[in-house]
């Protein structure tokens, strides 16, 4: 295999992949307009060269663009914009521009994305989370690109990172409803893959239950994708089954939010008959009646910790790779003791 | 008798050469030979051939890459739109690249620039009212745009949106049909943002033609938060005489005014009625759910797509789309105590 090089040129690629300049450009621009089979060619000869189109992107990539790229998966969830924004204030504070690029929870895309920020110049570039496609971790050391990945901790020490330790948040948070006396449980995660969030969040709860000697079984573990109508699909497929749970932890507030509309909607009462949390604490989750338990994220500080991160290092500073920001269990009105343990101990 | 349309291939062979140079002799002329380049034009203008749509993007040197840029990305507010934005440039291969000017419209105006520096073929706005050296900017680089949220009243611009005044004029109305007489408003910051005046000045019209008194101190302006829309509410219970009703300006202002009255265990809406604007998600979960203007999101997102890319396409330009909305009437408005007895 071929050693990656630093500045390969359009005609590198041509010649690697075997084609003409125009179809390699045609690849890149159009991938719908070529045949698959030329297109693979082309895609793998870009990958093994670590090539970034444009002569001039690449020409005004070499000097400071003061533009700042970050690829989130989505606007439609409060805390990336909460998170989101705190970065592009900071970054306006200090001269740069941030754009900002949706990824939609698609690796592919977000490879697509990103390559395309890098294409059009930017000085540095925030991520989301730890899990990204190889090739996205190959193109940004290719390009010496400076980056920072956000919400997560990188267990490898491999990537600098500001984030949190969503697996010791999702132990506090098991280990609240357990000491209340729940046996059991159930769960409506995030979509696990290509999230290590969403993962680590499930690991924890796991941990914290097996600890106690507590299984989560298959018909009470759902995976959605994050929306209020996920949780109330969720909310009901759960309490559908013979024996329903008394505690459903949810992968955040805003399946946790859909998941206590849901109840309201089935007259289930909460707390009495059954907890529910989230995780992120969204400014919303303080406010509903009762208020959510869920475990608070400080997600502006992360926002402009991941910007002064990123300022310093493209300022030649030395900065920390890791900085773990503490996560902090909000405990308020949607959990209490099981109906079954307030029972046992008014017997006793 | 028409004949079928010249393919690549067409010229290509008149011009004794392969499909890729013709490509490259049309897209980027400076990679061929002079020869070569000549040879090929007179070709295509013989057959009539006209570049095919990778052919044109790679000549016109298009980056498929559009740009939005929102007022903030501080809420949901633009979320939902801009998904939808996204998803529909997505289907015709287009990226959607985001900035945000935070309520500045000098900052616009940089944030602008960079997006089209960085390469950008198109570019969707927020609202009615830009800074003049936006639309030079614009038109200096040959950018088309669209405005969104907000209809253009000067023809000039191409825009999708509705009627902010008019939508505001029917809340205000509604609570006057329902006996209200004391009515408050908590309203966004005007200042560069015509959707929050135009929001104002419907209340404001309706009420006049009600002939009811609309107290500037019952007007409070408000940075679009929770927390602002709860200071607000919390200004207006402390009044000598309290209203009735409060409007407000969007959804997160109500939410966070709901919240207040909670707070204070002011009854909504038995004691006062709160209403919202937008009707994003959280809107209809909150108990009382909240009365407010629904704003078709997704359906303004998918528009603004559609009309970019009819201007990507060589469209016409300036167009206006006006998209209908709806008062929803749920929990947080009743007739006002003194009526409902």
């Amino acid at each position: 295999m071929k050693s990656p090089r630093k500045n390969a040129k359009l005609s590198d690629v041509a010649r690697l992949a075997n084609v003409s300049t125009a179809t390699v450009s045609r690849a890149l621009m159009l991938p719908h307009k070529v045949k698959p089979c030329t297109l693979t060619r082309v895609q793998d000869a870009v990958r093994s060269l670590g090539y970034v189109a444009h002569g001039a992107a690449r020409a005004l990539a070499s000097r400071r663009t003061h533009t700042i790229g970050a690829v989130i998966p989505t606007l439609d969830n409060a805390i990336f914009a909460n998170t989101t924004h705190a970065l592009q204030k900071s970054f306006d504070a200090a001269g740069y521009t941030l754009l900002l690029a949706c990824h939609e929870f698609d690796a592919a895309v977000e490879v697509r994305l990103t390559r395309a920020l890098i294409e059009r110049g930017i000085d540095g570039l925030v991520l989301l989370g730890t899990s990204h496609d190889p090739q996205l971790y190959a193109m940004i050391a290719q390009r010496h690109m400076p980056y920072v990945l956000t919400w997560a901790l990188d267990e490898s020490g491999a990537h600098p990172c500001v984030g949190f330790n969503n697996r010791a948040a999702a132990l506090q948070l098991t280990n609240h409803l357990l000491d209340l006396g729940h046996r059991e449980f159930a769960m409506i995660s995030g979509v696990t893959a290509n999230n290590e969030r969403a993962r680590d969040r499930l690991h924890g709860v796991r941990e914290a239950l097996a600890a106690r000697g507590i299984k989560l079984s298959a018909e009470r573990m759902i995976e959605k994708h994050y929306s209020l109508a996920s949780g109330r699909e969720g909310l009901r497929t759960l309490m559908a089954n013979a024996r329903p749970p008394t505690a459903v932890m949810c992968g955040n507030d805003v399946l946790a939010i859909g998941a206590i509309a849901e109840c309201n909607t089935l007259g289930i009462s909460v707390p009495q008959q059954v907890s529910i949390t989230g995780f992120d604490d969204m400014e919303i989750a303080s406010l509903l009646s009762p208020g959510l338990t869920t475990v608070h994220f400080p997600t502006t500080e992360l926002g402009q910790l991941a910007a002064a991160h990123l300022l310093s290092r493209l300022a030649g500073e030395h900065v920390a790779r890791q900085h773990e920001l503490p996560v902090e269990l909000k405990v308020r009105g949607t959990t209490a003791p099981p109906v079954r343990a307030q029972l046992r101990r008014a017997q006793r | 008798m028409t004949k079928p349309a010249a393919k690549l291939i067409d010229v290509a062979r008149l011009a004794g050469v392969c499909n890729a140079t013709v490509s490259r002799a049309l897209s980027r002329p400076a990679s061929v030979s002079a020869a070569t380049q000549k040879r090929v034009v007179a070709a295509a203008l013989q057959l009539g051939y006209v570049p095919d749509g990778a052919a044109r993007a790679l000549r016109a040197q298009r980056t498929l890459t559009v740009g939005a840029i929102l007022p903030t990305l501080d809420n949901l507010l633009y979320a939902k739109a801009t998904h939808a934005l996204q998803k529909a440039l997505d289907e015709s291969g287009y990226m959607l690249l985001l900035a945000c000017h935070d309520f500045d419209l000098a900052n616009e105006v940089k944030v602008t620039r960079s997006l089209i520096e960085r390469g950008v073929d198109g570019v969707v706005l927020i609202g009615a009212e830009h800074a003049d050296e936006l639309f030079a900017l614009l038109a200096d680089c040959g950018i088309p745009y669209v405005l969104t949220w907000a209809l253009d009243t000067s023809g000039r611009h191409p825009c999708v949106g509705f009627d902010n005044r008019i939508a505001a004029t029917r809340v205000a109305n509604y609570l006057v049909d329902i006996g209200h007489r004391e009515i408050a408003m908590i309203s966004g910051v005007t200042a560069g943002n015509d959707r929050a005046r135009e929001r104002l000045a419907g209340v404001r019209e309706a009420l006049a033609a009600r002939g009811i008194e609309f107290l500037p101190q019952r007007v409070i302006e408000a940075p679009y938060t929770l927390a602002a829309g709860r200071a607000a509410m919390h200004g207006l219970l402390a009044a000598a005489v309290r209203p009735t009703a409060v409007i407000c300006a969007n959804d997160v202002l109500a939410m966070g005014a709901v919240t207040e009255c909670h707070a204070q265990k002011v009854a909504v809406p038995e004691a006062v009625s709160v209403t919202g604007f937008d009707d994003i998600e959280a809107a209809s979960i909150l108990v009382p759910a909240l009365t407010t203007v629904r704003v078709p999101m997704r359906e303004l997102g998918y528009a603004a797509a559609q009309q970019m890319l009819v201007r990507l396409d060589g469209g016409p330009g300036a167009r206006v789309t006006e998209l209908a909305v709806d008062l929803i009437v749920r929990g947080t408005t009743a007739p006002p105590r003194a009526i409902a007895r």
